[in-house]
């Protein structure tokens, strides 16, 4: 699936939008690189984080890289569930976009030391765990951070080493 | 195990300073990392609404 067909299927739910978006989810979600979306890809667009729901899906979801699928269809408030999804897609890929425009306006600025603020005000490494898994997903911090966010050489205060969810 | 902890605290103490030298010789950093901090947040949580959107797709279909 190319970006053309992105902005199709947006369209399809009464979303417009424009090429560079499309082309922004292409990004996000093409696991090979390719620019283009696999049925794969596409069946990540709908995956949840929950891993009960997902193996649902998994069971109820035959495909097969080769063979096309079936058009499906949807009733009204399936659409509409799936305009919401392809809606806070759109609004991530929007705020992302922010936070890279921050970070390019001022070289000095990075995701790290943002991380690094967070850890003094007590944030748990759990919670900053989960932030940087969100920059990552939106490209935002580079490999060799998150394993130092793995390893907590964020500099993180053995306190905050503790599972807990706050920020 | 005590010798880690106070080289932990030791390596703490010294991230913290490098960045307090930082935000003290520039001003508006403190600022402006505050804004991308906020944008972070506003990312997680926009995240977050997806994976409940994802969910009630899910248990919907």
């Amino acid at each position: 699936m190319h970006f053309f067909n992105v902005k199709k299927a947006f369209k399809k739910v009464g979303l417009g939008i424009e090429t560079h978006q499309a082309k922004q989810i292409v990004q996000r979600f093409d696991s090979n690189f390719d620019e283009e979306l696999t049925i794969s890809d596409i069946h990540d667009i709908f995956k949840a984080s929950s891993e009960s729901l997902n193996q649902e899906v998994d069971r109820r979801t035959v495909y097969s890289q080769s063979t096309p699928m079936s058009p499906l269809s949807l009733s009204k408030q399936s659409l509409e569930y799936v305009r919401d999804v392809f809606e806070l897609i759109l609004q991530a890929c929007c705020v992302a976009d922010k936070a890279r425009h921050t970070l390019s306006k001022r070289p000095q600025f990075s995701i790290k030391k943002a991380i690094q603020v967070l850890k003094q005000r007590g944030s748990s490494l759990l919670a900053i765990k989960r932030l940087a898994s969100v920059c990552e997903t939106h490209q935002l911090l580079t490999g060799d951070l998150i394993e130092q966010v793995d390893s907590a050489d964020v500099g993180l205060p053995s306190s905050s080493r503790e599972e807990s969810n706050s920020l | 195990m005590v010798a880690l902890k106070k080289q932990n605290q030791m390596h703490d103490r010294g991230k913290h300073d490098e960045l307090m030298g930082e935000l003290v010789r520039s001003p508006n950093l403190g600022q402006e990392l505050e804004y991308l901090i906020e944008i972070m947040k506003q990312l997680q949580s926009v995240e977050t609404q997806l994976d409940k959107a994802r969910e009630k797709l899910i248990m919907r279909c």
